[in-house]
């Protein structure tokens, strides 16, 4: 809890309050929307870079600096990247480990890191040999640190073959091999004497140490040494930015090293390095420079529609973000409103809520116009989705009944929804592809998203109900009050029938469909039956009497642990066809959420029922 | 919905005993024990699954009469509610413009309860793998065993006799009038480890018996990859042939026995189920995710051959081939080094239309019922008008 209000705060701050900006070396300008293609799709460079930065810093910009601003500085001057600190490491026996001081800010940078393990590659060797299990905790932390030094290095190499920066000094060497003298070639252009410089390479055959060599033979010597530094990059096959064949559609894309891997280019192929050349060119030469129209140039012969402009449109606009502080506004204010009593800051809670939902949905449009598929996919969208369709819900209610209940209610479940939401974004970029299975556009439109809207109608029904709980407790007299909550949470809760009931039938149908078999227990589908189970046995129990208004609200307030336990509790079974990754954390908030829930529901129950007994002199009778 | 509903049926209590006890049946109460029953199955099922597997799982608290002894299993309570829904429909539901809504949804839920039941019982399933360039004609159980005496003298056919699960099992005699010998079941076991007999063995013992032996092992989770084993004693084969023998599933050299000079191969392996028609795959394709080892699509192109006529098929995930009374799915595939085999799912379901009637009834009568309920329910907060009594 501590943990999320800190973030409201820095959420709020990081927007009203200016931070320091950071005075980037480098200004990549246009480079942003070069398309490249990343984790089976094709995305701006800023994606890219964000979903990078991501992993080593855990936010996907450093003081105000760009993503894309910092990737290019590592690629075009790795050295003053090097020195400045962007790992963001919090785990403390890991750099412990490596013998470097603390940071109180957590942060460190390339340098210190690669020393640290430098001098300590002999121990990290023998860990990298102990089986995964048998690894200590802090031994796997020091393990993941070092494979993203590893891949920090990997990533500042991975345009060297783009640069022009291989020189011969010595004339008759370059006229040998058809090269001018102290002209830098790229390593693309230089292959092409490669046939040439072979032949004079002959010439140093044979040759012994101590045998005198002519100036041209030391130039050759010189040059091989400068290849080989270069071809150590070779490895370093990480942002594919060349897509091999004028007409694909589909299939591999390929890294400027990865490319150039001996073979003939086609004039295609040349075409395209050339563009890349000219805008890593440019960088080299003058760190501001303008590469707009570069950068256009190579994406005009994409020949795919790449919804590039939009994406980076969202990505600089962070919706949910504002989103989720027009729902922190709206809170604060309605209960600025309570305080006043005053109808007019409630109506303005009202229409920030508003505000905000109209946002958030307007960036779950923008993903499904940029991805091409349905806004629900991954458990990230999920989140988002069950946000939006529950603060929608609220606004509903809010708008019938205009008693601030569908207020309160959406904006504390907006907030907390989108925080969860913001925390499984730090995984990468959101936007990733789908298993075979999955990838179906119809299904994921019909039972995905309308089990999801179940997901949200139910929590909705179970907040509704805690606001029952809490009213009844603070105001014990107005029972006409708490029927009219208790028929809303009732009402709410059909609706929740309705959309898991047909969510679940329709999964059963997909299953058939696609794999033989309506129902197979599999742990999603038993999550979401739960649901159902739980829900129709409130509606049931109203009916026979045997839930009374009081007993039907508890039950009902612990509805949201049915659906977490559906949404995220079945995945961490690991068995089935439904479940995707998952770590340690998320079990035990899990196991603290539903304690939470459980000891609410039952202590507001017994409060209630236990005042109830003891005669009560209302306030309203008496006065 | 009326939230009073209990007393109109302690209204109008019926007299004769067996009127009394289906007017019990129909009641909301049935279901609502019944299904906070199903709730603790559900929960203690799924998590199970995690450390029995979800096949174990499913069989022992889900498809089960009885649960621990005396409790009732999901297919009783499944039952119950089967029964409540159906003498609520006859016995208890007043036509009336409120209730349209329930009433269309238990008929729904009654159809859809119905068809599990047809699903539960008359339907099978299997996998079929077909190596590309390869023809198939039946399926195999995931689970299921059989167990198979093969009559290889025959030039031109196969004479083969199979018998069921029910003669898997310790004890049992498996012989019949057309086998010249007789097979007694010694020890079985549903998953097993081969190991080395050393030294060999020859005293009473033949075949693979000789050299191995095998040990009982906990069953896998994933049940498909449990290895079933027997050690059978066979007689009827004539001096020095009569003696233990031993089959597993999954043997890649067949256990044979010789008769008469007639040659027999018998075999633990899954059940199997004849299609009438055969399936000949043509290619297997994959593509994955570009620039990852995700797979995006898996396709297999079949002929389907009746009778000698050869029909194309395209099989591809989410869209199986349908007919007769199969269908097959793309399930998987195996990688080989030469050539790659399509792993076809195969489901004969005779209960496969009632979810889709059933979702339909059940999706328009919820709809109903909201239309009729929900705005009774959420309407206009009148606190703010309403008068404090003095």
């Amino acid at each position: 809890m501590k943990q999320f209000i800190g973030s409201l705060i820095f959420l709020v701050s990081s927007i009203f309050i200016s931070a320091e900006i950071y005075e980037s070396p480098v200004r990549a300008g246009a480079f942003e929307s070069l398309v490249v293609q990343d984790q089976g799709r094709l995305k701006p460079f800023d994606t890219f870079a964000r979903s990078q930065l991501l992993l080593f810093r855990g936010s996907s910009s450093i003081n105000r600096q760009s993503a894309t601003d910092w990737l290019l500085e590592l690629l075009i001057v790795p050295e003053k990247a090097f020195e400045r600190k962007v790992f963001k490491v919090v785990e403390k026996e890991a750099i412990l480990a490596l013998g470097i001081g603390l940071d109180p800010d957590y942060l460190y940078s390339f340098n210190e890191l690669r020393n640290g393990i430098g001098e300590r590659l002999d121990s990290l060797k023998l860990l990298i040999e102990k089986k995964p299990e048998e690894r200590l905790r802090a031994e796997t932390q020091l393990l993941t640190l070092y494979s993203k030094v590893s891949k920090y290095h990997a990533l500042s190499r991975t345009l060297t073959g783009l640069l022009a920066d291989i020189r011969i000094e010595n004339e008759e060497l370059a006229k040998a091999i058809g090269l001018e003298a102290r002209k830098a070639y790229t390593y693309r252009e230089f292959m092409q004497s490669r046939v040439l410089l072979a032949k004079e390479l002959q010439s140093l055959q044979g040759r012994t140490e101590g045998d005198a060599i002519s100036e041209k033979e030391s130039a050759m010597v010189d040059l091989v040494q400068q290849l080989q530094v270069k071809m150590v990059d070779q490895g370093s096959d990480l942002i594919r930015m060349i897509k091999p064949l004028q007409n694909q559609k589909e299939g591999d894309w390929f890294s400027p090293w990865g490319i150039m891997d001996g073979r003939n280019f086609s004039e295609w192929e040349i075409a395209r390095i050339k563009e890349l050349e000219a805008i890593v060119g440019a960088f080299s030469v003058d760190a501001f420079a303008d590469v707009s129209a570069q950068v256009a140039l190579a994406n005009s012969s994409l020949n795919v529609p790449v919804h590039y402009k939009a994406e980076l449109f969202y990505n600089k606009s962070r919706l949910f973000l504002f989103s989720t502080v027009l729902y922190s506004f709206a809170f604060l204010i309605l209960l600025l409103g309570y305080m006043l009593n005053s109808t007019l800051v409630q109506r303005i809670a009202f229409a920030s809520l508003v505000l905000g939902l109209f946002l958030q949905i307007s960036a779950i449009l923008l993903r499904v116009y940029i991805l091409e598929r349905p806004p629900v996919s991954t458990l990230y969208e999920s989140i988002i989705f069950v946000s939006a369709i529950l603060v929608l819900f609220a606004c509903v209610i809010e708008f019938i009944r205009k008693d601030t209940i569908g207020l309160i209610v959406g904006s504390i479940a907006g907030i907390v929804l989108n925080y969860i939401a913001s925390r499984y974004a730090l995984d990468g970029d959101t936007a990733v592809m789908l298993v075979a299975v999955l990838d179906s556009r119809f299904w994921l439109l019909t039972h995905v998203q309308t089990i999801t809207i179940g997901y949200a109608i139910s929590l909705l029904a179970g907040l509704v109900a805690h606001v029952y709980l809490v009213i009844r407790i603070k105001d014990p007299t107005d029972q006409k009050l708490h029927t009219d909550i208790f028929k809303v949470s009732y009402g709410v809760g059909l609706v929740a029938v309705f959309f898991t009931t047909f969510g679940t039938i329709l999964g059963g149908i997909w299953g058939d469909q696609s794999w033989g078999r309506f129902w197979g227990w599999d742990p999603k589908e038993n999550g979401a039956l739960l649901i159902v189970m739980w829900l129709l046995v409130l509606v049931h129990g109203r009916l026979s009497g045997h839930l009374k208004e009081l007993s039907f609200s508890v039950a009902m307030a612990l509805t949201p642990i049915t659906v977490a336990v559906a949404w995220f509790g079945v995945n961490l079974l690991q068995v089935g066809l439904h479940s995707y990754g998952f770590d340690d954390g998320t079990a035990k908030k899990l196991l603290w959420f539903c304690i939470a829930e459980v000891v609410f529901a039952f202590g507001a129950g017994m409060i209630i029922h236990f005042r109830n007994k003891t005669p009560i002199t209302s306030p309203k009778a008496s006065s | 919905m009326t939230f009073s509903s209990s007393k109109t049926m302690s209204e109008s209590k019926p007299k004769s005993p067996i009127l009394k006890v289906l007017h019990f049946l129909s009641k909301p109460d049935v279901f609502f024990f019944t299904a906070i029953w199903l709730i603790i199955l559900l929960v203690y099922g799924t998590i199970d699954q995690k450390y029995n597997g979800l096949f174990m799982a499913q069989q022992k608290y889900f498809s089960s009469w009885f649960v621990w002894g005396i409790f009732p299993g999901g297919r009783l309570a499944m039952s119950i509610v089967f029964v409540n829904l159906a003498c609520k429909l006859i016995f208890n539901s007043p036509i009336r413009f409120n209730r349209i809504g329930t009433l269309v949804t238990h008929s729904g839920m009654l159809l859809l309860l119905l068809g599990g039941f047809f699903t539960a019982y008359f339907s099978n399933e299997g996998s079929m793998p077909i190596p590309e360039g390869k023809t198939g004609n039946y399926y195999q159980d995931y689970h299921q065993l059989e167990f198979a005496v093969i009559d290889k003298s025959h030039a031109d056919y196969d004479a083969v006799t199979v018998f069921n699960h029910e003669y898997i099992k310790e004890g049992a005699v498996i012989s019949d009038p057309d086998l010249p010998f007789t097979i007694s079941v010694e020890t079985f076991h549903r998953n097993i480890d081969i190991i080395r007999r050393e030294p060999e063995v020859t005293n009473g013992v033949f075949g693979f018996a000789q050299r191995f032996q095998f040990v009982p092992k906990k069953l896998e989770n994933e049940f498909a990859q449990n290895m079933a084993g027997m050690v059978l004693k066979i007689e009827g084969l004539g001096e020095g042939s009569d003696g233990t023998y031993m089959v597993f599933q999954f043997m890649e050299i067949p256990q044979t026995v010789r008769v008469d000079g007639k040659e027999y191969v018998i075999e633990l392996r899954n059940k199997r189920y004849q299609l009438p028609f055969s399936i000949e795959l043509l290619d297997f394709k994959k593509k994955v995710h570009p620039g990852t080892q995700m797979a995006s699509h898996y396709s297999s192109l079949v002929n389907v051959i009746t009778d000698g006529f050869k029909r194309e098929v395209l099989i591809s995930m989410n869209e199986p081939l349908r007919t007769l009374n199969y269908t097959f799915y793309q399930a998987s595939f195996i990688e080989g080094v030469a050539d790659e085999t399509t792993v076809l799912a195969v489901v004969q379901n005779a209960g496969r239309n009632f979810p889709y009637i059933s979702s339909c009834i059940m999706a328009a009568g919820l709809f109903l019922h909201l239309l009729i309920q929900v705005p009774k329910l959420i309407v206009r907060s009148k606190r703010k008008v309403e008068v404090t009594p003095a």
